[in-house]
C-alpha cells in the first residue's frame, strides 16, 4: 500500500520544503488531504475525517523535532553554564577572582607541600624550590581548566592522546 | 644589624622581582586585548599563546617569590 | 578613617565567646559564629519544612520556593554526575542551602557573616573533597588514582604530570574555599567602607550630608550586588561540589 506510509511519521516529507518550512498548517494539511482523496481508501483502520490523523504526524513530528532541539540544548547547557555563569560571570570581576584563586591556591598548595617535605625528610631548600615550581605548573594548569582549553580532570584516560591539548 | 631582621629585608627585596612580573603580564595582556579588539575572529586562536607567554612571564615571578620563601623558611 | 568614633571595618567579623566552654583541653565555646550557624540552620530546616508541610498539588508561594531550589539542585547534579550521582543530592543541597541562607543572614546589618571566615569555607570545602576520596577509594578501590594518571603522555614526564595532578587536586579545595570567604569577606568590607564614609562626611555639617549621597548611593548599589554575590557564590560553590563529585564517581571516565 503505497499510501498507507502517509499516515506514518514521515508524511511531512511528503510536502513541498518550501511550504513546511513556513509551518502554515492550512496549506500543508489540504495537500495531504488532496493526496488522500486522489488515492485510494487509505487501508489504515482508521476512519472518519482525514483531517484529524492527517494533523497529527504533523504535531508529532513538531513535537519530536522540539524535543531534540532541547535534548541538544540540555547537552549543551552545563558546559557552557560552567564556564559563564559557573564563572560567576555576571561580573568580569568574579572571573578575575575566580581564575586568580585557581591560580593562587595551586602555588600555594606545592610551595605548602614542598615545605612540609623539607621538615620531614631534611632535604632543607629543595623540596621547597621543586614543589614550587611544580605547584605553579599546577596553577596554569588550574587556570587553563577553569577557561576549558584544557581537558577535565581526569578526562582522556580511555581516549586517544589528543585529548590533552 | 641583627641576622634575623636581615632576613626578613632580604625577603622583601626579593619579592620586588614579583613587581616586574607584573609589569610583564600587564603588558601581555594589554597587548593581547588591543590585538583582541582589532581582530576579534583572531583572538581564540591566539589564546594558547596568550597562556604560554603568562606562564613564562609568571614563571619569573614565583622564581623572586621562590627566593623570598626561602630566604624566610629555607 | 579619620572620624572620632572610628569605622572599623574588620570589626564586623570579630568573634566573642557567649557561652565559655572548655572540654578536654580543647576550647569548645558558644560563640557568635556558632550561634549564626546555628540560626542558619534552623532557618533553612524550618522554612524547608513549613513550606513543605502542606504538599498542596498547586503550590502556595513558599511550596513552590522550596520546590524551585529542589529542581534547581537536582538538574544541576543530574547534568553534572549523572544518575548515579542523585545518591549524593542531600549533601548537596545542605551544602548549597547553608551556604545561601548564611550568605543572605550575613546581609542584615549587624548580623555576623559565617562564611566570612576561611575556617567555616575551608571545613565545607574539605568535607567535599573528602567525600570525593574516601567515596572514590571505596566505589573504585585503586582505580580511583587513575585520576592522575592521564593517557597518552610519553614514560619520562609520567611522574611530573602525576605530581602536578596531584597538586591541582589538592588545590581544590583551597581555591574552593578561599573563593568564598574572599568574596563575602571583601564585599563586606566596601560595604562597611562606604557606609562609614557617610557617617564621617555628615558629621561634617550641611556641605557633608549633601556630599554624602555619593557614598549612599554606592552604598545601596553595593548591597544590591552583594546580594547577587551571596547567591552566586552558593551556586558556584554547589556546582564545583557536583563536578568533584563527578570524578568520584566516574574516574578517568
Amino acid at each position: 500500500m503505497p499510501f498507507a506510509r502517509l499516515d506514518g511519521a514521515e508524511a511531512p516529507n511528503y510536502v513541498a520544503r518550501d511550504l513546511e518550512r513556513t509551518g502554515k498548517q492550512p496549506a500543508g494539511r489540504g495537500m495531504e488531504v488532496e493526496m488522500a482523496v486522489n488515492g485510494e481508501p487509505d487501508e489504515t483502520g482508521k476512519t472518519g475525517p482525514h483531517g484529524q490523523p492527517n494533523a497529527d504526524p504533523r504535531d508529532d513530528d513538531l513535537d519530536r523535532r522540539r524535543r531534540h532541539l532541547e535534548a541538544s540544548l540540555a547537552a549543551r547547557k552545563p558546559a557552557r553554564q560552567e564556564r559563564e555563569e559557573g564563572a560567576s560571570g555576571v561580573t568580569g570581576y568574579g572571573q578575575a577572582m575566580k581564575l586568580s584563586s585557581e591560580f593562587i591556591a595551586g602555588v600555594g598548595v606545592g610551595a605548602a607541600l614542598g615545605w612540609v617535605i623539607d621538615r620531614f625528610a631534611g632535604s632543607s631548600p629543595w623540596g621547597l624550590i621543586v614543589f614550587l615550581l611544580l605547584g605553579f605548573a599546577a596553577g596554569v594548569l588550574n587556570v587553563m581548566r577553569s577557561v576549558g582549553k584544557v581537558a577535565e580532570f581526569g578526562q582522556g584516560a580511555n581516549r586517544g592522546p589528543d585529548s590533552k591539548r | 644589624m641583627e641576622a634575623e631582621a636581615a632576613r626578613y629585608i632580604g625577603a622583601g627585596i626579593a619579592c620586588l622581582g614579583m613587581g616586574g612580573a607584573g609589569i610583564g603580564l600587564g603588558t601581555i595582556f594589554g597587548n593581547y586585548l588591543a590585538g583582541a579588539l582589532r581582530n576579534p575572529s583572531a583572538a581564540d586562536g591566539q589564546f594558547g599563546r596568550l597562556i604560554f607567554g603568562f606562564a613564562v612571564t609568571e614563571a619569573l615571578g614565583i622564581f623572586s617569590l621562590l627566593i623570598a620563601l626561602l630566604a624566610l623558611f629555607g | 578613617m579619620a572620624s572620632p568614633d572610628k569605622v572599623d571595618p574588620i570589626h564586623q567579623f570579630a568573634i566573642n565567646k557567649i557561652v565559655d566552654l572548655h572540654i578536654g583541653g580543647l576550647d569548645v565555646s558558644f560563640t557568635n559564629s556558632s550561634l549564626y550557624m546555628v540560626v542558619t540552620v534552623v532557618l533553612t530546616g524550618a522554612f524547608l519544612y513549613l513550606a513543605t508541610s502542606s504538599r498542596a498539588v498547586v503550590p502556595s508561594r513558599m511550596q513552590s520556593v522550596a520546590e524551585m531550589s529542589y529542581e534547581f539542585i537536582a538538574n544541576m547534579l543530574r547534568d553534572a554526575a549523572g544518575e548515579q550521582g542523585m545518591k549524593f543530592f542531600p549533601l548537596v543541597f545542605s551544602l548549597f542551602m547553608f551556604v545561601l541562607v548564611a550568605n543572605l543572614i550575613g546581609m542584615f546589618p549587624y548580623f555576623f557573616t559565617v562564611t566570612s571566615h576561611i575556617i567555616v569555607t575551608f571545613a565545607l570545602a574539605m568535607l567535599v573533597i573528602l567525600t570525593v576520596i574516601f567515596y572514590g577509594l571505596y566505589k573504585h578501590g585503586l582505580h580511583f588514582f587513575n585520576l592522575f594518571v592521564p593517557s597518552g603522555v610519553p614514560g619520562i614526564l609520567l611522574p611530573l604530570v602525576v605530581a602536578i595532578e596531584v597538586i591541582s587536586f589538592l588545590s581544590r579545595p583551597i581555591s574552593l574555599s578561599v573563593r568564598l570567604f574572599a568574596n563575602m569577606l571583601a564585599g563586606h568590607i566596601t560595604l562597611k567602607v562606604f557606609s562609614g564614609f557617610v557617617v564621617s562626611l555628615s558629621a561634617l555639617g550641611v556641605g557633608g550630608i549633601v556630599g554624602s549621597v555619593l557614598p549612599l548611593g554606592m552604598a545601596v548599589a553595593l548591597t544590591g550586588l552583594e546580594f547577587l554575590v551571596s547567591f552566586l557564590q552558593a551556586y558556584v560553590f554547589a556546582v564545583l561540589t557536583c563536578m568533584y563529585l563527578n570524578d568520584a564517581i566516574h574516574p578517568g571516565h
